[in-house]
């Protein structure tokens, strides 16, 4: 029987291969006859694509044998003689805050910048061997800062229910961090702010405390909207896309569009036509549409499941964990991945505005398969040190008749 | 449990602090929130699929783009399968303003002149053209962006014609954004200009505007097929599904009556002697009587000096204010219609009507004889060539005798004995046989734009009127209506004295021609008729010798009559009026015709030449008349179109019998 933590590698692995055939497929192009090489097994095997996969399911290898049981006891234990235990934690905050923010604002330097569409959300990275190496900082701070709320949650214990010792500095720290994503990437913002927030709840956080600063963040996304007014337009074209179907609406109309041309058996992989130039992004934050359109509803409902699986198996890492910090870790883990993919889903259909945010572990992207993978291994590598299963079917005669069916992590 | 934590103000002791049980709770909330938020997603990709909304649908598209395949127009043959007519695809340039807009301006002038330099269009007259596109194109984006309804860019602007294949390469070979080459079909005719009044010509889009391009259209046009093929979003196709393929069908190749060789001479001869008559115009035509083809039909016309339009009165001024020039100085004026530059090229064949003179007198004298209201050997008084009818009117012969007999009124052309002998028929019974004979109607040859002649009505027709057709006057016809009236006589056997159906496609010799005739001369009557107009060829043939010519040995001999009428002015412009010393005609300018066919013994063609307008020249020395002028043409169109065909040489007796 497969571990959990199995399961997650599978689930990982064939969202990764769709995401591969995939991304070959959304990118195939008509050329003159001979022009182009043909599309078969070993090209997409080989493709850009096909070496990420393999990039990331190393990356998620790597976390999973990594010592992490030991570093998290190591970081997660509040040294004995403290002086102010109240203020356990707020040098390594304030720490890793700063480190976060320092590889936000790489986007800013002039050299290693890159501009796509407007919006600085890539650094350049030249090496002498590998080559360019493009890194979407944002991606790196939002694994980084639920890593670093999980530690401090679980290092500060009981009092996260104090809103001053220990919920505010975090709040702080994670809402600064927050704010610069924002400046680029809404999306991303607002979907490391619920997976933090989801982080202190969980860790003990009150859900009073929490709820004070909402209508602070209501004025800010009022004041994010003031300064970007393409957001703006983007709300305003997710209430009335048909209003400008050329212009503001176009990229939300041709999405809906070519998930209902798949009819519900799909035209068939590699099939499509929407990829021909009439729907933008379609490698990246719309591949999902390309899926539906070429595999029907079926490929809808395949990479659901296997999100939902991936989900319950990290679900029972995370009940079975006894060590606090892995346990609020996994749950960033498994609430950024998932809500992510709800966002992409709804963008896609046409629930929710247009945003820059991929289909986790699907969409192309090297730097986000890569991250994701390897925060996946984070889960795999507690479930790999976790106690065995006690799954044998125990003695017929020992068998109590009226307990109460255990629960997996019990 | 752990211990409360220290601070001034204390936490809810409440709650207890299992932190890993909130946890555990927490996460399962995280992945059932989560799972049905996906499930819902995916119901809303089936929603989505299978139900998509109204305004959605609008936007959905097979992405299938349609083109057509163009075809190829059937092409024109002679009777024998020579080329008349053919069309091939060209190459033409046109240019994108939209694609064209993006280059930038000073690169656009240099662009411009290089398009005009390959292909052979003035630079300034292009630019300017193009210049306006674009502005027009600026002001449409601006009223899109404005919301308002404007018509969408102007993608398209034709440069020159169809290219020739060096200038093709050029184009193909200058790489400048909007400038593509779109493939056009090409109408060569290969027949040349002497048969382009029968062959017609093709306008804009490749379908029939003259001739019988024209009446042929619905045979010749070709279908286009089409394909329907998946394109991207900037257009180019991707693929075809073989149900999506129709290639079209050319149209069908038709053989024409007309003989390319017959052509070739019959243009010849007429171009040869409009020039030695100074003739503004000449047309003439040449049938096989026994079948109706049209074997060649040409109309010419020839710059004329010293033509002058007719002086005609201006209507609001007063009577005479327009002065008779003197006589004497016999005045030429412009009575040929020439094409204006630019107009379509009428058909004088059978558009235009003339009046035929004495030609039509064979056909009178066919219908008297044939009414046995004169023998052919009684005799008339001919009144030594002038003579007053019974109402006063003067009628004159040119050959001036004493007396003639009914052959001979036909064979030197009497007035005088015409006249006097239809006399002898009632109004109805002569109006009847010219319409008989198919006058005053189209023959139905299928030529564009038949003129149907005129003959004066029932209550119109008067003793003038009968006087004036006896000779050929008051009777307006058309050169086709004219061979195929004169085919009567040309037919032999059963078919004597009837006439055929005018046809302008070759006879398939599969589908025997099974065509009603029309009799219109008991065959007696058309076989004395052929025998009397035999020694009106001949005197010709020996006018011709005694004009200096060597004298000719004609191979094959012919039956004839020749022609000679006054121009009918028509009608004036509008605001003009005739002037009142006018009568109608132009004093001094002649149609002079002949009409034969040959050999006399098995008549294989009918020929009729009409020499339009001969010049003064020939009308002072009195050799305007049609058997001076129109006669050789006749006699040599004859002898070579015989001999091309291979007729056996007729046997030479003293006098032209069967």
């Amino acid at each position: 029987m497969l571990r959990p933590g199995g399961i997650i590698v599978c689930c990982a692995f064939a969202l990764l291969m769709v995401g591969v055939v995939m991304v070959n497929s959304a990118g195939m192009d008509v050329g003159p006859l001979g022009g182009r090489a043909e599309v078969t097994p070993q090209s997409i095997l080989l493709s850009r694509s096909g070496v990420y996969m393999a990039l990331a399911l190393l990356a998620m290898g790597v976390v999973a044998f990594l010592p992490l049981r030991r570093v998290a006891e190591g970081v997660s234990a509040a040294p004995a003689d403290l002086p102010d235990p109240r203020r356990d934690g707020l040098g390594g905050l304030t720490l890793g805050v700063i480190v976060i923010l320092a590889g936000l604002l790489a986007v800013y330097v002039p050299g290693l910048s890159r501009d796509v569409n407007g919006s600085f959300r890539w650094v350049e990275v030249h090496l002498p061997v590998v080559g360019t190496l493009s890194v979407q900082p944002s991606e790196v701070a939002k694994w980084s800062l639920i890593g670093l709320v999980a530690w401090y949650v679980a290092r500060r214990g009981v009092w996260m229910r104090s809103l001053t010792w220990g919920l505010l500095p975090v709040a702080a720290g994670a809402g600064l961090v927050i704010l610069v994503i924002l400046k680029e990437d809404l999306g991303t913002a607002a979907l490391v702010t619920c997976a933090c927030a989801c982080i202190m709840f969980a860790g003990g956080a009150k859900l009073w405390h929490m709820l004070l600063p909402v209508p602070v963040a209501a004025a800010a996304l009022a004041g994010a909207i003031a300064l970007a007014p393409y957001r703006l337009q983007r709300l305003t074209t997710f209430l009335d896309p048909y209003a400008d179907p050329q212009g503001a609406g176009y990229h939300m109309i041709q999405s809906m569009a070519t998930v209902a041309g798949g009819g519900g058996w799909g035209r068939g992989i590699g099939n499509g036509l929407q990829k021909f130039g009439y729907l933008p992004e379609d490698q990246t934050d719309f591949l999902l549409a390309i899926i539906c359109e070429e595999l029907g509803i079926f490929g809808a409902a395949l990479i659901a499941v296997l999100y939902i699986t991936m989900l319950i198996a990290g679900a029972t890492v995370v009940r079975r964990e006894s060590l606090l910090i892995l346990k609020l870790a996994g749950l960033g883990v498994l609430v950024t991945l998932g809500l992510q993919a709800i966002i992409n889903m709804a963008v896609v259909t046409g629930w929710a505005p247009t945003k820059g945010i991929p289909l986790p572990l699907v969409s192309s992207g090297g730097t986000g398969w890569i991250l994701t993978s390897a925060s996946l291994g984070v889960l795999v590598g507690a479930d790999r040190t976790q106690a065995p299963i006690a799954l044998a079917p125990l003695p017929r005669k020992e068998r109590p008749r009226r307990q109460p069916r255990p629960s997996l992590g019990a | 449990m752990p211990e409360r934590p220290p601070g001034r103000r204390r936490t809810s002791p409440g709650t207890p602090a299992n932190p890993e049980q909130r946890v555990n709770r927490a996460v399962v909330a995280a992945v059932v929130v989560l799972s049905a938020a996906m499930l819902a997603l995916v119901g809303r990709v089936a929603a989505l699929q299978l139900k998509p909304g109204d305004a959605l649908r609008g936007h959905m598209s097979d992405r299938m783009a349609e083109a057509s395949v163009p075809a190829l127009r059937g092409e024109l043959l002679d009777r024998r399968g020579r080329l008349l007519s053919t069309t091939r695809f060209g190459y033409r340039a046109f240019i994108d303003p939209v694609e064209f807009a993006a280059l930038p301006p000073d690169a656009s002038d240099e662009a411009i002149l290089r398009v005009s330099e390959a292909t052979g269009t003035e630079a300034d007259a292009l630019a300017e053209r193009l210049f306006e596109r674009l502005a027009e194109n600026e002001r449409r984006a601006r009223m899109h962006e404005q919301g308002e309804d404007a018509p969408g860019l102007v993608r398209y602007l034709a440069v020159g014609s169809v290219l020739s294949d060096e200038s093709a390469s050029k184009i193909r070979s200058i790489d400048i954004p909007g400038v593509h080459l779109e493939q056009r079909p090409v109408r060569e005719y290969v027949a040349g200009p002497h048969a382009s009044a029968i062959v017609g010509k093709v306008g804009f889009e490749n379908t029939g505007l003259l001739g019988a391009e024209l009446s042929l259209d619905p045979r010749l046009r070709e279908t286009s097929g089409t394909i329907r093929y998946v394109r991207d979003a900037r257009g180019r196709p991707l693929w075809v599904s073989p149900e999506d393929w129709h290639p079209g069908s050319p149209g069908d190749s038709t053989r024409l009556s007309i003989d390319l060789e017959i052509q070739r001479i019959a243009a010849e001869e007429l171009e040869h002697a409009m020039e030695e008559c100074d003739a503004a115009g000449g047309r003439i035509i040449v049938l096989d009587p026994h079948t109706g083809e049209v074997l060649a039909m040409a109309d010419l016309t020839r710059p004329v000096t010293g033509a002058a339009p007719f002086p005609w009165e201006d209507a609001s001024g007063p009577r005479g204010s327009s002065r008779e020039p003197d006589p004497r100085s016999m005045p030429r004026y412009d009575v040929v219609p020439h094409p204006a530059p630019g107009a379509l090229p009428r058909n004088r064949c059978v558009e235009d009507v003339y009046e035929p003179g004495s030609t039509f007198k064979s056909f009178v004298w066919g219908v008297i004889t044939s009414l046995g209201r004169a023998r052919v050997d009684e005799v008339f008084d001919t009144e030594g060539g002038r003579w007053r009818t019974g109402y006063g009117r003067p009628v004159a012969d040119v050959v001036k005798r004493g007396s003639c007999t009914w052959a001979e009124v036909l064979i030197y052309s009497s007035n005088i004995g015409m006249v006097k002998a239809g006399e002898r028929l009632s109004f109805e019974e002569l109006r009847e046989a010219v319409t008989r004979f198919g006058f005053g109607r189209p023959t139905g040859i299928g030529l564009p734009g038949e003129a149907s002649g005129i003959v004066t009505s029932a209550k119109g027709w008067s003793k003038y009127t009968q006087t004036s057709v006896c000779f050929g006057y008051e009777v307006a016809v058309t050169p086709v209506q004219m061979v195929r009236a004169f085919s009567a006589f040309a037919r032999t056997g059963e078919l004597a004295g009837t006439l055929p159906e005018l046809r302008l496609t070759a006879l398939d010799p599969d589908a025997p021609e099974s065509r009603v005739t029309r009799r219109v001369l008991p065959a007696s009557v058309a076989t004395e008729a052929r025998r009397i107009m035999g020694s009106v060829a001949e005197n010709m043939e020996r006018r011709m010798d005694h004009r200096g010519e060597p004298k000719h040995e004609w191979k094959y001999t012919m039956f004839g009559k020749s022609g000679t009428a006054n121009i009918a002015l028509g009608a004036p412009p509008a605001g003009f009026r005739r002037p009142t010393w006018s009568n109608g005609y132009a004093p001094d300018q002649y149609n002079s015709s002949f009409i034969a066919a040959g050999p006399t013994e098995a008549p294989r063609i009918v020929v009729l030449a009409i020499i339009d307008d001969p010049g003064p020249e020939r009308i002072r020395a009195r050799t305007h008349y049609g058997s001076y002028t129109a006669g050789p043409v006749v006699r040599r169109v004859m002898e070579r179109s015989l001999a091309y065909l291979g007729a056996p040489a007729s046997p030479h007796a003293d006098s032209s019998g069967e």
